[in-house]
């Protein structure tokens, strides 16, 4: 019997006394929401080819890619959008105010050498009921469909790379799977050990960092380098944790410090103060770390960036998880209504221009960002 | 009820639902500002995908549905963890037994949200095997050994009188 557990949870429930239901305000939310007419993608989810065998990275010719510094700039590679955002079921390419429209809502943006790959649903809700697909938008707005994991897992890309890698879970088998968005087709499944069952997705979320995938399982966050199959467990970082990574460099967050360490050998690069609900992340190439302020901060939101070669900071105004990166990673930059704002991570200096019409004030999706649900 | 509702009739779902909405929220991430929030934003996707509840009679049902998978997302980002160490545990006005209360809530912290969801959704919010699976969108063997999994660390964190163990009290 389990009463005495209910019971202590009813009473724990009814002790509470119950604020007034805002139902102005959420009823006011209402009108404001993006209600675009949502159009139904074809169907994008085919199975795709596997080259998996036994567990070991099969590379489908592709030359080994010379590792970057782990605090080098992201480079140029001219096919990753400089800027870019989704409202509603409308990527905005910044630079060159090029507009792509999606065959459903926008969801997730993912920063790639071979273009942006958007991850988009039918109903607008990330709460991985609806099937997901992903489409290549290239720097012209041109879109083109994608195999990729329809069901509810944590993607990831590396500006640099023309990836995105995801993981499966098949019969508690774990596999990572990485897919060159420019060929459409996958050129690796790898199997990683442990188990997963401490989140919510189908499969272990993943970070994507050169040719080295973060899997965050339950006792260890487990590196496997997708073009020797090498794997291992990643210095430093716990399991049981969303993997933030990118340019060789992870966020280890304790109770009231978060520290940036160098992802290949966990050695601790900068510690960083934080308070409860603050949520700590990497910009795109790791050169910065960011510390949104959390959802119980509802009076003073602002986000926080540190430079993690030598600490330095400066605070931006606006709501936390309201800023995305540009490429290559030296600004941030939010849009409101019909001005964008872009804020130079080193100096905190921001200048504004004149976004799209239209957008009012729906959600907008930011690339760069590592993780959107 | 077929077509969407009215500002006011939305407005008096909002009302009807919140109080149990948000006692759900609290069991869920253990704050109650975090709670609110939680709620208003189930009900606030609630509105936004009328066109799936179909009927008022099921929006509760959704915005609950809508409010576990929300809490799930909230915790996937980077700055909650498995274990979030809570420093200051909400007060209580239930004086029957203050201290099992107190370790109650940092029990379920403990608790992996999926664990924590399927305590709340079968032991407070009653439901059975299959409706948890239906909010939480996986299989009824998962609800099962999540139960299970739960049921043991509730036992070692707040011993056999809360928690007992007995023999297929999670297969119902």
């Amino acid at each position: 019997m389990t009463d005495r557990l209910a019971a202590l949870l009813h009473a724990e429930a009814e002790a509470l006394e119950v604020p007034a239901a805002p139902a102005s305000e959420i009823v006011s939310a209402g009108h404001h929401r993006d209600r675009q007419r949502v159009f139904r993608a074809g169907a994008v989810a085919v199975a795709a080819s596997a080259l998996v065998v036994g567990g070991v990275a099969v590379v489908a010719g592709r030359d080994q890619a010379a590792r970057e510094s782990p605090s080098s700039p992201l480079g140029h590679h001219p096919r990753t959008p400089q800027i870019a955002y989704a409202v509603g079921t409308t990527v905005y390419l910044g630079h060159r105010r090029a507009t792509a429209s999606l065959p459903e809502f926008g969801q997730a943006l993912y920063l790639t050498s071979s273009g942006l790959v958007v991850r988009t649903n039918a109903t607008g809700i990330p709460d991985g009921r609806s099937p997901y697909h992903f489409v290549l938008v290239g720097a012209s707005g041109r879109t083109r469909g994608l195999h990729g994991p329809s069901g509810d897992v944590a993607p990831s890309a590396d500006p640099r790379e023309p990836y995105l890698a995801w993981a499966t879970m098949n019969h508690g088998k774990i596999t990572v799977v990485v897919h060159d968005v420019a060929t459409d087709r996958d050129v690796a499944h790898l199997g990683v050990p442990g188990t997963f069952t401490w989140g919510g997705w189908d499969a272990p979320p993943v970070a994507l960092s050169g040719a080295d995938v973060y899997v965050g399982t339950d006792h260890q966050t487990h590196v496997v380098n997708w073009r020797t199959g090498v794997s291992a467990v990643a210095p430093g970082v716990p399991g049981s944790s969303y993997p933030t990574v990118a340019g060789g460099r992870a966020v280890v967050t304790h109770s009231r410090t978060a520290d940036i360490v160098d992802a290949a050998s966990g050695r601790r690069l900068l510690r960083l103060p934080i308070r409860r609900d603050d949520s700590v992340n990497l910009s795109p190439d790791g050169r910065f770390a960011t510390v949104d302020t959390g959802y119980g901060d509802r009076v003073s939101p602002y986000e926080k960036v540190y430079s993690v070669a030598d600490g330095s900071s400066i605070s931006l105004p606006g709501t936390a998880w309201g800023y995305g990166w540009t490429y290559p990673g030296d600004d941030l930059f939010r849009v409101e209504g019909t001005t964008m704002t872009t804020c130079a991570a080193a100096t905190g200096h921001c200048h504004t221009t004149v976004a799209p019409p239209g957008l009012g004030g729906s959600f907008v999706h930011y690339a760069g960002r590592l993780y959107e649900a | 009820m077929g077509g969407r509702p009215s500002d006011a009739e939305f407005s008096e779902l909002v009302h009807a639902a919140w109080p149990s909405l948000y006692r759900t929220a609290y069991l869920l991430v253990g704050d109650q500002g975090l709670a609110e929030d939680l709620v208003q934003v189930a009900l606030g996707k609630t509105d936004a995908s009328w066109g799936r509840v179909r009927e008022v009679g099921a929006a509760r049902a959704y915005a609950r549905k809508i409010m576990v998978n929300t809490a799930a997302s909230w915790f996937r980002r980077a700055g909650w963890r498995k274990e979030r160490p809570s420093e200051v545990l909400p007060g209580s006005s239930y004086d029957e037994d203050p201290t099992a209360q107190l370790a109650l809530m940092q029990a379920l912290a403990q608790l992996p949200l999926r664990q924590r969801a399927v305590v709340v959704l079968r032991f407070y919010e009653d439901l059975s095997v299959t409706e948890t699976a239906g909010v939480l969108g996986c299989a009824e063997g998962t609800v099962k050994s999540q139960t299970s999994d739960a049921l043991a660390r509730l036992r070692a964190l707040l011993g056999d009188a809360v928690a007992p163990v007995e023999s297929g009290a999670v297969d119902d």
